[in-house]
């Protein structure tokens, strides 16, 4: 006796002869089959099974072309019925086809959008040449104690030099250095463009193309600028830009030496490269002693190019101790050096980028994930709704049979029709693409084109998918439907399987329970935004106009600031003017060390340091807890006074702020070697709500100022801001006039929380509409597979809305199972969420209810057109239908 | 009349020299001893059933038998269009190499 696995060994491939039996017709395969089946035994006999199926699937493969070419001839006439039967039923089922098309559509085109996105995101860096073997050097920069260590992008001066010459390894080292804060004088108008000292490596590393000027020579000399071509244009117009010269800061002429191309999709991204020689031309001390022994001041950016054949991984190793055994340990701080592929460094950084625009693989999986299950929802919601309806075909294909139609030619017939509705679905997909493109681009700030989609592997893919989508949601009503006796089918004695059910339950218990979470999600955070806006925030942010000086004339805004804030004063409507280094919503200098009064020397605290002047606590309207404000009264102010916030008072550990008043408080990293606590500021949000108030120290220090807040009176603000206009211009002519509300600028803080609000709801709301496609389509089937029986209902005197109920009552137990899977799921999510958050809501019940309500209105929409439809019945009517 | 092609004239004339046994598996076989090469089955049905639709073979079904698995096999016969067909084939090609002994430049 032969086990039932031996035996099934020595049939032929099953999915071989599915083929044949799918593409030919009835004698065509018989007598196929039968010819190949007569060797295929014979081979089974003789020798390895598996040689046999070899062969067998090698005879079908090659059969292909010209079976394929038998048909096109004869197929012709046959695809012609197949599309007039499709055009005859979607426009008889206008409503039907509608919804199943669009569901389809839809779910394509959030999946192309993503895609597209992906496919963007992907896409930086690959216009390089041999990028294996450029690599970024970076530096992990390890602080005495146990204290994290610090990612940095960047670099020590020495250590790319003192690479090159150590190890023959590297073939090329390219030194970049950031913000050179250079004004460009141009038409006595002042620009401030993205400017990076490059050294003449750069284009021997990177291929960016260089329109104009070589690359040999364009980054040698001291004072050489090479612009990119927007800023060609912008400052020259049409006219050559090469061999002209920029003034940078009033006196400084640079002669043009190139002009460059910048691919949008470079991690690098410039206006202007300044030879690095500039730098050391223009402050040669300094760059003399940087390149010495600068190995801790890490401002200057390395890339190298290994030679050909070097062991990236081995080659870090070797490396990574360079700085340790160059210089040693710095004041505890000790670093190592790590390679950054050139191709990671946007989306696999994890430290920043430094030069330019950074991303997150993370995002990228994630967006994959979601597009998948969405496109994977959509694809099973349409093959539901087409089986659900497929049913009311039967009657043609027991027709169809009759007549003499194979099982294969039915097959065929509506895999035809599914791939072409699937076709349908993909060109109403890319319709929606186009309008909802626009938004999206706004939402993720990116400049993505219908046209990125049409390259050549994409429109395979899309092909390809249209084929095998078409395909897979045709087969299952398909081969229901072609399975079923023609006699059965025609008395309509068939039972539309009780198998799928399940499935389909279970499907729209997930996709509900999937909107649920979404919903909630929308919901909660709204509520977090609007709390965090709502929240007192210890300061008045109203009416509060921030003129931004930090781009303008240094030496003017600190040496006349007292003249500035005298001149602003002098309108009406000005209440009080307060020039300050940071306003609310925009840092200090965070971090700061301080030595309060009775400690020893490094047991220090680290506190956040705001440059203010006088009348900073007035114009924000801030509270003092204790002590004086800061007064022009006393002339020591403004070398040793400082105040302090609640928070620092209790960080510090000094009991009240009564306390705390005429204390010491040095930081000498501040500029206050010297401080003393005069006053003590009540605890206000400088941060968003994201963060509990830290600890801040408050001291005069002219040198940073650059904001001036002015608090005016808003009863005409413009004539307001037109003095202040006028004022600027006086101090600081040629620069732009700069300013903004502080209310606006303090609600930047909550961009990225607005930004997943959209982002949640307008995943939601997609969520929703599948969803309920979902149920429509179990709605139909069901009201389809109980017409009798809700006929005999209404024959025995069931009221419409007792029918209503009925039906419905099985969907509102799914909803509600969805909703009790969904509950504790967003729930702890959310929670989690917010617990990043200082200062948050709590979820309470009127969320859920809301969602609920949301849900459930969604699905009973959706279900009572089905039902409604039903129980108008006519019972005479679906009591004969047989 | 049309000619008959090259692939036409190779299975009509494997369906002739097999007589009563011409199906599917013995007419690849026969093609292999006759040309040096193995056609796909796609290639042999798909003549064979151009030559059905032109009358110069026709398709038998024999009964199930057992050796098939209870399988009909599908033979082919010869028929005098066809007969006529590879007679007028033979003509034309004796008459077109006529007097050429050998190719050469």
């Amino acid at each position: 006796m032969k086990t039932e696995k031996m035996r099934k060994k020595e049939n032929p491939p099953f999915f071989a002869n599915l083929l044949l039996k799918l593409v030919l017709d009835r004698s065509e395969y018989l007598e196929f089959v039968g010819d190949i089946d007569e060797i295929y035994k014979q081979m089974t006999a003789a020798g390895p099974h598996w040689k046999a199926r070899f062969w067998y699937w090698l005879r079908v493969l090659e059969s292909a072309p010209a079976i394929i070419r038998a048909h096109l001839w004869g197929g012709m006439a046959v695809i012609g019925n197949y599309l007039k039967i499709t055009v005859r039923n979607l426009k008889k089922h206008k409503v039907y086809s509608f919804i199943n098309i669009m569901g389809l559509a839809l779910g394509l085109a959030c999946c192309l959008m993503i895609g597209l996105y992906v496919q963007d995101e992907l896409r930086y860096d690959y216009f390089h040449q041999d990028p294996d073997r450029i690599f970024k050097v970076v530096s992990d920069l390890k602080p005495p104690g146990d204290a994290d260590v610090a990612k940095l992008a960047s670099n020590g001066w020495p250590v790319g030099q003192s690479l090159k010459a150590a190890y023959p390894e590297i073939e090329e080292v390219v030194y970049l250095r950031k913000w050179p804060r250079y004004a460009i004088k141009h038409q006595d108008q002042y620009f401030f463009e993205n400017m990076l000292y490059a050294d003449e490596a750069f284009f021997r590393v990177f291929s960016f193309p260089l329109l104009q000027g070589s690359s040999d020579t364009a980054l040698t000399a001291p004072y050489s600028l090479i612009l990119t071509e927007e800023m060609a244009h912008k400052y020259f117009g049409e006219a050559e830009a090469l061999g002209q010269s920029l003034i940078l800061n009033d006196d400084l002429e640079c002669q043009i030496t190139g002009v460059v191309r910048v691919p949008e999709h470079s991690h690098l991204q410039f206006d202007l490269l300044l030879s690095f020689a500039t730098l050391c031309a223009e402050s040669p001390e300094n760059c003399q002693a940087q390149f010495a022994d600068g190995w801790y001041n890490m401002n200057v950016y390395n890339y190298v190019r290994l030679r050909e054949g070097v062991e990236s991984d081995v080659f870090e190793e070797k490396i990574s101790g360079h700085v340790t055994r160059s210089k040693g340990e710095f004041q505890g701080y000790n670093t190592t050096l790590r390679l950054q592929p050139l191709r990671d460094i946007y989306l696999r950084s994890q430290r920043g980028n430094g030069l330019g625009p950074a991303s997150d693989i993370g995002y990228v999986y994630m967006l994959s994930a979601i597009a998948f299950f969405i496109l994977l929802i959509a694809c099973i919601n349409f093959m539901n709704l087409t089986t659900a309806r497929s049913t009311k075909r039967a009657k043609e294909v027991g027709v169809r049979k009759v007549v003499g139609s194979t099982w294969g030619a039915l097959m065929r017939q509506f895999l035809h029709e599914s791939v072409l509705m699937c076709g349908l679905a993909l060109i109403a997909a890319l319709g929606l693409l186009l309008l909802i493109l626009p938004f999206f681009n706004q939402l993720v700030g990116k400049s993505i084109m219908l046209a990125d989609l049409f390259n050549v592997q994409a429109v395979l893919l899309l092909l390809a998918f249209v084929l095998f989508v078409g395909g897979l949601a045709g087969f299952y009503p398909a081969l229901v439907l072609s399975s079923y006796g023609p006699m059965d089918v025609i008395k309509n004695r068939f039972q539309a399987g009780l198998k799928g059910t399940r499935l389909r339950q279970g499907l729209v218990v997930f996709q509900f329970a999937a909107s649920c979470v979404l919903i909630t999600a929308t919901i909660v955070v709204f509520n977090q935004l609007k709390f965090m806006q709502s929240q007192s925030l210890g300061f008045e942010k109203e009416q509060v106009v921030v003129l931004d000086a930090r781009q303008a004339d240094a030496g003017v805004r600190i040496e006349k600031y007292q003249a500035i804030k005298q001149e602003l004063k002098a309108h009406p409507s000005v209440q009080s003017v307060s020039a300050s280094g940071a306003v609310p919503g925009r840092s200090g200098w965070r971090n700061q060390f301080a030595q309060p009064e009775g400690r020893a020397e490094d047991d220090g605290v680290e506190l956040e340091y705001l440059a203010a002047d006088h009348d900073f606590v007035e114009t924000l309207g801030l509270e003092m807890a204790a002590g004086r404000d800061f007064s022009p009264a006393y002339a020591t102010d403004k070398d040793t006074a400082v105040l302090i916030n609640e928070a620092a008072v209790e960080h510090i550990g000094w009991g009240s702020p009564q306390n705390a008043v005429g204390k010491r408080l040095d930081s000498f990293g501040s500029g206050k070697p010297v401080g003393i606590v005069v006053g003590v500021v009540k605890d206000y949000h400088h941060h968003g709500l994201q963060e509990n108030i830290g600890p801040m120290m408050f001291g005069i220090t002219p040198s940073a100022f650059s904001l001036f807040a002015v608090r005016i009176d808003t009863t005409d603000v413009s004539a307001s801001l037109a003095h202040l206009e006028d004022v600027w211009d006086r101090f600081f002519a040629g620069y732009d006039f700069r300013y903004f509300f502080l209310d606006d600028d303090y609600e930047r803080q909550y961009l990225s929380e607005k930004r997943l609000m959209k982002i949640f709801a307008g995943f939601a709301s997609l969520a929703v509409l599948i969803a309920c496609l979902g149920l429509f389509g179990l709605a139909a089937y069901t009201a389809e597979r109980r017409t009798k029986e809700i006929g005999i209902r209404k024959v025995l005197g069931a009221s419409g809305t007792g029918i209503v109920l009925l039906l419905s009552k099985e969907f509102s137990r799914l909803i509600l199972i969805s909703f009790g899977i969904a509950l504790p799921i967003a729930y702890f999510g959310l929670n989690r969420w917010l617990a990043g958050f200082a200062y948050h809501t709590k979820i309470h019940a009127g969320v859920f209810l809301l969602t609920g309500l949301v849900v459930a209105a969604g699905a009973w929409l959706t279900v009572s057109y089905q039902s409604i439809k039903a129980a108008g019945a006519d019972p005479v009517k679906s009591l004969r239908y047989e | 009349m049309m000619l008959l092609s090259r692939a036409e004239e190779i299975i009509l004339l494997a369906v002739f020299k097999l007589k009563d046994n011409a199906y599917g598996v013995t007419i690849k076989e026969q093609v292999f001893k006759d040309i040096g090469s193995y056609w796909s089955f796609g290639v042999i049905y798909k003549t064979l059933k151009k030559m059905r639709s032109k009358g110069f073979v026709e398709k038998i079904q024999s009964e199930p038998l057992s050796e098939r698995g209870g399988r009909s096999k599908f033979y082919y016969r010869i028929t005098s269009r066809g007969l006529a067909s590879l007679e007028e084939i033979r003509q034309v090609q004796a008459s077109i190499w006529d007097g050429i002994q050998k190719i050469s430049c």
